[in-house]
C-alpha cells in the first residue's frame, strides 16, 4: 500500500499544456478514478506518475519519497493498459513471471506466485497459451495478473475496460473491484465512462483542460457538483442544463424562463440576493422530474407543462425528451406511464433537486 | 451452370500456363548450369543441348583438383557470417531509434547516399583500404559490404519496430527491465521475421557479390564468385568446370533459403505492407 501525492504537477508538449498545477493527496488503499473527456490529461497524469512521461514542473510522492524523475523500474508499480500490451511472444504463465524474473526471485517463489494469481483469476488452464490464443477478456484478466503477481505498492490503471464489450465489462468491473477489496493496494484509474467512475472510485477527479474541476466521492459529485460541466459530465443521462433569469417579484426572488417560473426556496434567497449577475443556468437530472397527473392538486411554481418530442422505452424506465425554453430536455420516468409523441405532459420538478449555476463563471451557486 | 464451371476450368489452366511459362523463363538459366555440369566437359556448351546423356561429375573433381576452391569457400563464409553479424549488431539499434523518434528523414538521406553506383566509390576504397592496409584482408570486404547491408536492414527493419506497440515495452519497463534489457528480451524477439528476411537477402546478397571482392580481395582472401570468375577469364571457356563451381558456389544460397523460407516469406510479406 502506498500514500501518492501529486504536487502542482504539469507538463506541456511543444507548447501545449497537457496537465496544468494538478495537486492531489492519495490515501493508502484509495480506489482513486480520474475521469474526463478525452484530451483533459488524465493519461498523461497516470504517466507521468508512472515515470513514462517526464513532469514539466512539479513533484511526484510515493510513500513520501519523491519519484519524480526516478525510472518506472524504480518506482515498485504495476500498470494495466487500454491495450492490455501483454508480451505476443511469451505464454500466459511467462507474461506474469517476467516481473517476478526481472527482479530476480527464486523459480520456485515465482512458480508459486504465478499459479496463485492464475488461480485467483481463472487463468489457470491458460498458462500454456499464447495472448494470439486468448480472447479479449481473458487478454485483460491476464494484464491483471501480469500487474498483481508481484503485489506493488500502487497500481495504475489506464482505461482497462474500453476494449472489451458491454457485457464483459460489468463483469471485470466487479472483478477489478474484487482484486482491490482482496489486496487493498492503493490505485489510481483512469476512464472517460462516468458511469465505471461513480461505479468504481473511492474518490472521483473530474478534470478538463489538464486542471482538476473537482475531487470528492462520487455521491458528493453526483449531488453537489461544483460547476456547469462536472454536473454535465457524471450522470446518464445527461443533467438538463436550462438558461434562465433571476427574476424579483413581490420582494421574492424567482427563476423565471419564457416557459415557466420558479419561486426559489428561502435558502436561496440570501445567497442569490447579492449576486452581480441576473442570468443563470438552472440544472436538473432526468430523474428529478416527476409525472404530475392531476395539476390542481399541486404547487403550480414547481410544475411544468410540455409536449413530448420522443419516448425511449428502456425497459425498467422510459426516457422522455421535451424542449422547454428553447432548451432540449430528458425526462427519466417510470415506464408504466402511457406517453407517446406529441402528448402533452406536466411534469414536477422537486425545487431541493436544483443545481444553480452562473451562466458566466459556470460555477455552481 | 456447366458452361460457368468450364469456364472456370479453362481459365485456370491458362493461369496456370502463364505460371509455368514465367517460371521457366526465370528457371531456364539455372537448368542450363546444372545440366552443362553434368554432362561430360567435351559435351557441355553444345547447341542445342543434349537432354539425354549419361550424368557425370568430372566437372566437380576438376572444379576441386584446380585448387583453391575450398580456401575460397571460407573467405565466402567468413566475410558472409562477419557482415550479417555486424550489420544486425549495428542496423538494428539504429532502426530502432529511428522507428522510435519518429525521424524517417534520416532514411531517406541514408539511402540517398546509397544512390551513387557502387562502382564509383571502388577506386576511392581501392586506395582508402590499401592506405589502411585493409586490402585483401576480410575486414575490408566486410567493411564493403557493410555500406550497403546497413542502409537496406534500416530500411527494410523501420516498419517492423514500429509495428511493435509502445505499451508493450513500456510494460517491460515497468515490470523492471532496463531498456538494453526491453530491446533484447522484448522487441528482438518481436521483430524476428524480418531479422530473418534481412539475413537471408544479406546472405544472398554478400554470398553472390562480386564487384567489391573482384577489385578489393587478392589471393588471401579470393571468394567464391571471384573463384568461378577464374574459370571465365581463360582464353577459352570451359563451360563444364564453370557450370560445376557456379552450381557449388550456389547450393549454400538455397539450403539457407529453403531453410528460413517460411519466416522469410512471412518477413517479406510484413515488411512490403509498410
Amino acid at each position: 500500500m502506498a500514500k501518492v501525492k501529486i504536487e502542482k504537477v504539469s507538463k506541456s508538449f511543444d507548447r501545449t499544456m497537457a496537465v496544468q498545477d494538478f495537486s492531489l493527496d492519495i490515501d493508502e488503499g484509495e480506489f482513486i478514478v480520474l475521469v474526463g473527456p478525452s484530451g483533459c490529461g488524465k493519461t498523461t497524469l497516470l504517466r507521468m506518475v508512472a515515470g513514462l512521461e517526464t513532469v514539466t514542473r512539479g513533484e511526484i510522492f510515493i510513500n513520501d519519497v519523491c519519484v519524480t524523475h526516478a525510472l518506472p523500474k524504480k518506482r515498485d508499480i504495476a500498470m494495466v493498459f487500454q491495450n492490455y500490451a501483454l508480451y505476443p511472444h511469451m505464454t500466459v504463465y511467462k507474461n506474469m513471471a517476467f516481473s517476478l524474473k526481472m527482479r530476480r526471485q527464486p523459480k520456485k517463489a515465482i512458480e508459486e506466485k504465478v499459479t496463485r494469481t492464475a488461480d485467483m483469476l481463472g487463468l489457470s488452464n491458460l498458462l500454456k497459451r499464447h495472448p494470439h490464443q486468448l480472447s479479449g477478456g481473458q487478454k485483460q484478466r491476464v494484464a491483471l495478473g501480469r500487474a498483481i503477481v508481484r503485489n506493488p505498492q500502487l497500481f495504475l490503471f489506464d482505461e482497462p475496460l474500453s476494449n472489451l464489450d458491454a457485457k464483459l465489462r460489468v463483469l471485470m468491473r466487479a472483478e477489478i473491484l474484487d482484486i482491490h477489496r482482496q489486496l487493498n493496494n492503493t490505485s489510481i484509474y483512469v476512464t472517460h465512462d462516468q458511469l465505471e467512475a461513480m461505479t468504481m472510485g473511492t474518490r472521483i477527479v473530474v478534470m478538463k483542460d489538464g486542471a482538476i474541476l473537482q475531487a470528492g466521492t462520487p455521491q458528493d459529485i453526483y449531488n453537489r457538483p461544483a460547476n456547469k460541466f462536472v454536473g454535465g459530465f457524471i450522470g446518464s443521462p445527461a443533467m438538463n442544463m436550462i438558461h434562465g433569469v433571476i427574476d424579483e417579484k413581490n420582494d421574492t426572488l424567482c427563476i423565471s424562463t419564457q416557459d415557466f417560473r420558479f419561486i426559489l426556496p428561502d435558502h436561496w434567497q440570501d445567497k442569490l440576493k447579492t449576486l452581480k449577475t441576473r442570468e443563470l443556468v438552472l440544472g436538473v437530472r432526468p430523474e428529478s422530474f416527476y409525472h404530475v397527473e392531476n395539476q390542481t392538486e399541486t404547487n403550480q411554481y414547481h410544475v411544468v407543462e410540455t409536449t413530448v418530442n420522443l419516448v425511449e422505452p428502456l425497459g425498467s424506465e422510459q426516457l422522455i425528451h421535451f424542449t422547454l425554453a428553447d432548451d432540449r430536455l430528458v425526462a427519466k420516468l417510470d415506464p408504466r406511464i402511457p406517453l407517446k409523441f406529441g402528448d402533452r405532459l406536466a411534469l414536477g420538478v422537486n425545487i431541493e433537486d436544483l443545481h444553480i449555476f452562473d451562466s458566466k463563471s459556470e460555477k455552481r451557486l | 451452370m456447366h458452361r460457368q464451371t468450364l469456364m472456370q476450368a479453362l481459365s485456370k489452366c491458362f493461369f496456370y500456363l502463364v505460371l509455368i511459362a514465367i517460371a521457366f523463363v526465370f528457371l531456364f538459366p539455372f537448368l542450363w548450369v546444372v545440366f552443362t555440369a553434368l554432362q561430360f566437359p567435351e559435351a557441355a556448351g553444345q547447341v542445342p543441348p543434349d537432354l539425354f546423356f549419361t550424368p557425370t561429375l568430372d566437372n566437380f573433381k576438376q572444379v576441386f583438383n584446380e585448387g583453391g576452391f575450398v580456401s575460397c569457400l571460407w573467405n565466402s563464409i567468413v566475410v558472409v557470417v562477419l557482415t550479417l553479424a555486424l550489420n544486425l549488431l549495428i542496423s538494428l539499434p539504429s532502426a530502432y531509434v529511428i522507428a522510435r523518434n519518429r525521424q524517417r528523414w534520416m532514411m531517406f538521406l541514408i539511402l540517398f547516399l546509397q544512390m551513387a553506383p557502387w562502382i564509383t566509390l571502388l577506386l576511392p576504397w581501392y586506395v582508402i583500404f590499401k592506405n589502411l592496409g585493409l586490402y585483401d584482408t576480410h575486414l575490408g570486404l566486410v567493411l564493403s559490404n557493410l555500406t550497403f547491408m546497413i542502409p537496406f536492414t534500416i530500411w527494410l527493419m523501420l516498419g517492423f519496430f514500429e509495428d511493435v506497440p509502445v505499451e508493450v515495452e513500456e510494460a517491460a519497463w515497468l515490470d523492471g527491465c532496463s531498456h538494453i534489457g526491453t530491446f533484447l528480451r522484448i522487441v528482438v524477439p518481436l521483430v524476428r521475421g524480418g531479422i530473418i528476411t534481412v539475413c537471408t537477402l544479406g546472405f544472398m546478397i554478400c554470398w553472390n557479390i562480386f564487384l567489391f571482392p573482384l577489385v578489393l580481395s587478392g589471393y588471401k582472401t579470393k571468394t567464391l564468385p571471384v573463384f568461378v570468375y577464374g574459370f571465365l577469364a581463360d582464353n577459352q571457356l570451359d563451360f563444364g568446370p564453370l557450370s560445376a563451381a557456379a552450381l557449388l558456389t550456389t547450393l549454400p544460397v538455397i539450403i539457407f533459403v529453403l531453410i528460413n523460407q517460411k519466416y522469410f516469406k512471412k518477413g517479406i510479406a510484413f515488411g512490403g505492407s509498410k
